[in-house]
């Protein structure tokens, strides 16, 4: 078990977006949280990461509770994520967004790199090198120089991803990382998807929208509608599961 | 006697360009919106300015001295005031701080009230000279020296992603607030280091030489110059200085008048025609971009 | 007892050219979100125009103000076309356009400053017409202040009812609220900005008049202090909001009065600035602005 979220609830003025949430997710495991527009999903996400406070519940990461703790404070934990929107630092290029991934593990100070010391120059030789290694792994090696808002759509998508992986998380969060894609595009991410998940053996929680992204990859699947779990299971399971179809399809599609 | 002044003129604008620099490591490269740099210029000159005429028999030792502590009083009073005011956002953190510029200025103005020495609204008098060419030149080389080390540093990485995406720099697993705090009293403490510097130059302080038109003053160089570009600010304060300040003596009187007409038409003109500013983020020889 | 409520009165006088000063703000800031630093400056053109109007044309009071409206509003809708219009339309960063913004402040300021136009010196202003005063339960009031207070409220009804009421100022509205929407909904946006600028300006004018005959001394710098003390009062009841701006000059106006009557006229400044800060800090969208939820 590498994250447990005990009742969590969140509301927006009257609205409740999240209403008693609990999940677990077990190490190693590629969960698909899916639901339709508006079920709360990218809201269970900002609780996770930090970015909103929850109005009661809990969240323990890896034993320990980051309810309360700030977004990077739980990044340092272990957690990463991407955005639904791209969030790229898009007037830099593709290594500085790498790069700005590898922040948070530099380990000199602020005067050293006034002085650039020896340990300064050191730690920025192994930085780059951690760099490019890993544009290499994204086969962006050859667009290092490029800025981030010049890339290809699908690109994008690989550098925020990449980027997400270069804060070495035990925990990633992807929000709907097909959206916007097309089928080439898409296969192509669920290469990705399988790839990082054998190379960086981390746990992977993901939103998604297309069904053929969702039931191919994931090995559990949880449902959510209205802020609540409705379902949760394999993908073979939820297919068929009516209480689903009709949070999808609406409730006489599904009794028909 | 011109070269006097040319010497004057050019220390004025080697003292305009490190608050400068200040300014746009926090506005140009973190995005902090501040209207009230010039309170911090004002801080320091008038701290130093009146420890050096108190104990002004000590010479260059109560200077170096002054300038240090200067320095430091603006680096803790500014992190002091961005705690809460930092909370603010684009514009509204703007507000605050042509509103803190304010109350500096009023403040100064004031200032007789406590210490006699400081002249209030009348401006104080009689600062020892100490700022000389070579002072403000090696001052002006240490500070981009510094910078550009910050800049090319996590330090300067972690301010660049903070411009950039707040929110994804949250999510770098960076401390967006901590860092903006830093940024913002080290530029600061930049003004207040230029400050020390101008007030043992013309050894004559007045309130509205820091009130918030010499905030927008600073502003305009670094948009000019372009934001988050070194060189462009280095080079904008000095064009600036010169064409306002160098024009004086060459021009007639009767066309001095137009000189401030001409200005602000040229100022339009240029964010219509260069809106990224001379430099955009580009920068020149050694300050260029040093990737790891 | 007697002071205070004079000091309210005197309050309520500044107040309401804070009052006309900062509706432009307001608005302008509302349509394109800019922080118009020239409007200050549009208030001093109006505060000459008017003095033009009484002493070299003999214009009848009530026709100087006019007169003054009607020229800020066409200055005003030149620069924006000329200054601001094009920068838009390249949708440059919003640094930029805040800083032509400057850029025409120190224009408009410098240029009368000419010898050939304004000149640089103060002016003492005109007051046409007879300042009679009136003791009311107690109260000193003068026509002046009878006056300003009846053509700010005249002219803050002309406004409410041009925004509430009419089709332009749906449009205003619209505008204001979502451009690309109210570009599909068939709204002239271009024309809807200029005649918000027109409508900032006229006030602005006006305003110039009146802070004329109520301080009457005025000089090319003069709108810069209101001009600021005005913003604080549009973004202390919430920027984009217009009858917060008006609550809100009302309340810088009584602190700046109070101030000055009861601490020292040289803390007035600062005293207005500390409680715009202190509002912002707990209310960053002012006193009567809506909460903008965060967006992920």
């Amino acid at each position: 078990m590498i994250l447990k979220i005990e009742n969590l609830n969140k509301s927006f003025g009257g609205l409740k977006a999240v209403k008693n949430f609990n999940l677990i997710l077990n190490e190693g495991e590629l969960c698909g949280l899916i639901g339709p527009n508006g079920a709360g999903k990218t809201t269970i996400f900002n609780l996770i990461t930090g970015f909103y406070k929850p109005d009661n519940g809990k969240i323990i990461f890896k034993n320990q509770d980051i309810t309360n703790l700030l977004p990077h404070q739980i990044v340092n934990l272990g957690i990463s994520r991407t955005f639904q929107n791209i969030r790229l630092f898009n007037n830099l290029t593709v290594l500085e967004n790498i790069l700005f991934a590898f922040n948070y593990q530099i380990n000199y100070s602020t005067v050293e790199s006034i002085l650039r010391t020896s340990n300064f120059r050191k730690v920025e030789k192994e930085i780059k090198e951690k760099c490019y290694h890993f544009l290499k792994l994204f086969d962006l090696e050859k667009k290092a120089n490029i800025l981030a808002k010049n890339l290809p759509y699908g690109e994008m998508r690989k550098l925020e991803i990449a980027r997400a992986l270069a804060l070495n998380p035990k925990l990633l969060l992807l929000d709907e990382p097909s959206c916007g894609m097309t089928i080439n595009e898409t296969s192509l991410l669920m290469d990705l998807i399988r790839f990082i998940k054998e190379e960086f053996r981390l746990t992977i929680f993901i939103i998604e929208h297309q069904m053929r992204v969702i039931m191919n990859l994931c090995e559990r699947i949880v449902v959510m509608d209205f802020g609540e779990i409705i379902a949760e299971g394999k993908p073979a399971e939820i297919q068929n599961n009516p209480k689903v179809i009709a949070a999808y399809l609406g409730r006489e599609y599904a009794y028909r | 006697m011109i070269n006097l002044y040319i010497i004057k003129i050019f220390s004025y604008a080697c003292c305009i360009t490190i608050s400068a620099l200040g300014l746009n490591l926090i506005y140009g490269y973190t995005g902090l919106f501040s209207l009230g740099h010039a309170a911090f210029m004002g801080i320091g000159a008038y701290l130093s300015a009146l420890l050096t005429k108190s104990f002004s028999s000590y010479g260059y030792l109560v200077y170096t001295g002054a300038i240090i502590l200067s320095v430091i009083s603006t680096f803790l009073i500014s992190y002091l005031i961005a705690i809460p005011i930092l909370k603010l956002k684009s514009d509204y953190l703007g507000i605050a701080t042509l509103g803190f510029g304010i109350i500096v200025k009023v403040l100064l103005d004031n200032s007789d009230k406590v210490f006699p020495q400081m002249g209030g609204s009348r401006g104080m008098l009689t600062i020892p000279n100490f700022t000389n060419l070579p002072i403000v030149l090696l001052s002006l080389i240490a500070v981009i020296l510094i910078m550009r080390n910050l800049i090319y540093s996590k330090f300067g990485r972690a301010l660049l992603a903070i411009r950039e995406d707040e929110n994804a720099a949250y999510a770098m697993g960076i401390d967006v607030y901590k860092q903006k705090l830093l940024s913002f009293a080290l530029g600061s403490a930049f003004a207040g280091f230029s400050g020390a510097l101008y007030a043992h130059l013309y050894c004559f302080l007045h309130p509205s030489n820091f009130d918030f038109l010499r905030s927008i003053d600073l502003m305009l160089i670094i948009v000019l110059g372009g934001l988050g570009s070194m060189s462009g600010t280095i080079i904008a304060s000095f064009l600036w200085v010169f064409i306002l300040e160098g024009l004086r003596i060459i021009l007639p009187q009767a066309i001095l008048d137009w000189r401030l007409v001409i200005y602000p038409l040229l100022l339009i003109l240029l964010m219509l025609l260069r809106p990224q500013g001379l430099f955009g983020n580009k920068e020149l020889l050694w300050l260029k971009r040093e990737y790891p | 007892m007697n002071y205070f409520f004079q000091q309210l009165l005197n309050g309520f006088q500044l107040g309401s050219v804070y009052a006309l000063i900062s509706l432009g703000y307001t608005m302008i800031y509302g349509i394109i979100r800019l922080i118009n630093f020239a409007h200050g400056d549009i208030f001093m053109l109006g505060a000459y125009f008017g003095f033009y109007a009484i002493t070299r044309f003999k214009f009848n009071f009530f026709i100087a103000i006019l007169f003054s409206m009607v020229l800020c509003m066409i200055i005003n809708v030149l620069i924006e076309k000329i200054a601001y219009a094009p920068l838009r339309k390249k949708n440059v960063p919003r640094i930029n356009l805040l800083i032509t913004a400057i850029g025409v402040s120190f224009f408009l300021e410098n240029f009368a400053s000419l010898k050939i136009i304004f000149g640089p010196d103060y002016l003492p202003y005109p007051r046409p017409f007879k300042i009679i005063t009136f003791d009311f339960l107690g109260l000193t009031l003068s026509s002046i202040q009878i006056i300003v207070f009846f053509i700010t409220l005249v002219l803050l009804l002309i406004l409410d009812y041009l925004i509430k009421r009419t089709k332009i100022g749906l449009a205003m509205r619209a505008v204001s609220y979502d451009k690309e929407t109210a570009l599909l909904m068939g709204i002239n946006v271009d024309n809807i900005i200029s005649l918000t600028f027109a409508l900032g300006a006229a006030l602005a004018g006006a305003g110039g008049v009146l802070y004329g005959i109520c301080y009457p001394q005025i000089h090319p710098f003069m709108g810069i202090m209101p001009g600021l003390k005005a913003f604080v009062a549009a973004v202390l009841g919430g920027i984009g909001v217009i009858s917060g701006a008006v609550l809100g000059s009302y309340i810088i106006g009584m602190i700046e009065v109070f101030t000055a009557a009861f601490i020292s006229s040289t803390f007035r400044d600062a005293i207005a600035f500390a409680i715009l800060i202190i509002v912002l800090l707990t209310r960053p969208q002012g006193l009567f602005g809506k909460e903008e939820g965060i967006k992920l």
